[in-house]
């Protein structure tokens, strides 16, 4: 199967639903994501598009849950992972481990704190 | 003494007026996340700020179709800037600003089709977005006067009803066969005839437009019948909407025709 092209953020968004597993509805997708994101704060705007635009490229399906007194008697939306979401986030966590390894071959150790990287050309 | 009572969703009043910018299809979760978040007004009304935005314009990109709305552009410009001969500018701008209303519309459409309210209130949401961008135009431009005043007239009115009607035509048939295929176009081409000639009536003289309208509209909608594939659909029907935008200009104004034949001939 030839993994779809998917964004940052997406990659994100992806990785939240997979984490989550069956808890993986709008509240705790956002809450993940900013978590994930950190210190950038995300919008949870930016996820619901998100979350649309990966439910029509087929990369998560969702479905809506019976309501909750919690919620004011609304419902959620619960998304899920399926294969193809599975596949392209494999693909860009494996393009993303071999940025990983080239800024740290570059920048050493010390690329993975951030009281003690600086830029190399203040080295 | 009574224990005091904890508030632990949002004030109604707040939360209306986001139910009522929220699109319908989402209304449900969206509202239901938004009360769950819920710590303060202030803070609900950030996140209401940081989320409906967002929402709306997902549903506009997941709602529109390629081929529709490129019909619907072409026949609100037609409408503009055919047969009221209006300044290609400002039927430029107007037709911009009937179809972002109509995008807007169908985004916080509900699923149930309703005839003949819906189109009716497109066509009135579209007409609504050109007065008011006309007043705003209005300020630059004197153009908007003799806009405003085609629109009054009911001409715009009724083609605006009948680009939105492209809408309610009858749905399209998920893997047709030969036999339906033919049934589906002769339904496309009556249902075009009895919308096309009472409104023709009524407009006078923009029976050309309209006969143009109806035969796209026709064209519309056997497409996306014949051809699922929205890709197909817009590769066949871009050259038939050229030849009857071609036609169309030959026959209102035959001027600007001429002078865009001569041009290419150069």
């Amino acid at each position: 199967m030839k993994p779809a092209s998917i964004g940052q953020f997406e990659q994100s968004v992806l990785a939240a639903v997979l984490a989550l597993g069956d808890n993986a509805y709008g509240v705790t997708i956002h809450a993940r994501v900013e978590e994930l994101s950190r210190p950038k704060r995300v919008s949870p705007g930016a996820v619901y598009a998100t979350l649309d635009r990966l439910e029509d490229k087929g990369l998560v399906t969702s479905w809506l849950s019976e309501p909750t007194a919690e919620r004011g008697g609304r419902s959620k939306r619960y998304y899920r992972l399926e294969v193809a979401g599975e596949v392209a986030l494999h693909a860009s966590v494996i393009a993303a481990k071999r940025l990983c390894e080239a800024v740290e071959q570059l920048w050493g150790a010390d690329a993975w704190s951030p009281k003690k990287w600086k830029p190399a050309r203040q080295h | 003494m009574e224990p005091e009572k904890v508030e632990t969703g949002p004030p109604a009043l707040i939360e209306a007026a986001v139910r009522l910018f929220t699109p319908p299809a989402c209304r449900e979760y969206v509202l239901g996340d938004l009360c769950e978040r819920y710590r303060s007004p202030g803070q609900y009304v950030s996140d209401a700020i940081r989320t409906v935005p967002y929402i709306i314009v997902s549903r506009i990109r997941r709602t529109s179709s390629a081929p529709l709305l490129a019909f619907q552009v072409a026949s609100t410009f037609l409408t503009f800037a055919g047969p009221t001969l209006i300044p290609v500018p400002s039927a430029v701008a107007a037709t911009t600003a009937a179809a972002t209303m109509l995008m807007i519309r169908q985004a916080y459409r509900a699923d149930s089709r309703q005839w003949p309210k819906g189109p009716a209130m497109d066509a009135f949401s579209a007409v609504l977005g050109s007065i008011v961008f006309s007043l705003l135009w209005q300020t630059g431009t004197r153009d908007a006067v003799s806009l405003i005043a085609a629109l009054d007239s009911g001409t715009g009115a009724f083609l605006l009803m009948f680009a939105a009607s492209v809408l309610w035509a009858p749905k399209p048939i998920a893997r047709p066969g030969l036999r339906r295929r033919i049934v589906y176009l002769a339904a496309c081409a009556v249902w075009a005839t009895v919308l096309g000639v009472p409104a023709s009536m009524f407009s006078g003289f923009a029976t050309g437009a309209l006969i143009a309208n109806s035969a796209a509209a026709g064209s519309v909608s056997a497409g996306s019948a014949l051809f699922p594939d929205t890709v197909v659909t817009v590769v066949t029907l871009a050259p038939i909407a050229g030849v009857i935008g071609a036609m169309f200009l030959c026959v209102t104004r035959p001027r600007l025709a001429l002078g865009a034949f001569q041009h290419a001939a150069r």
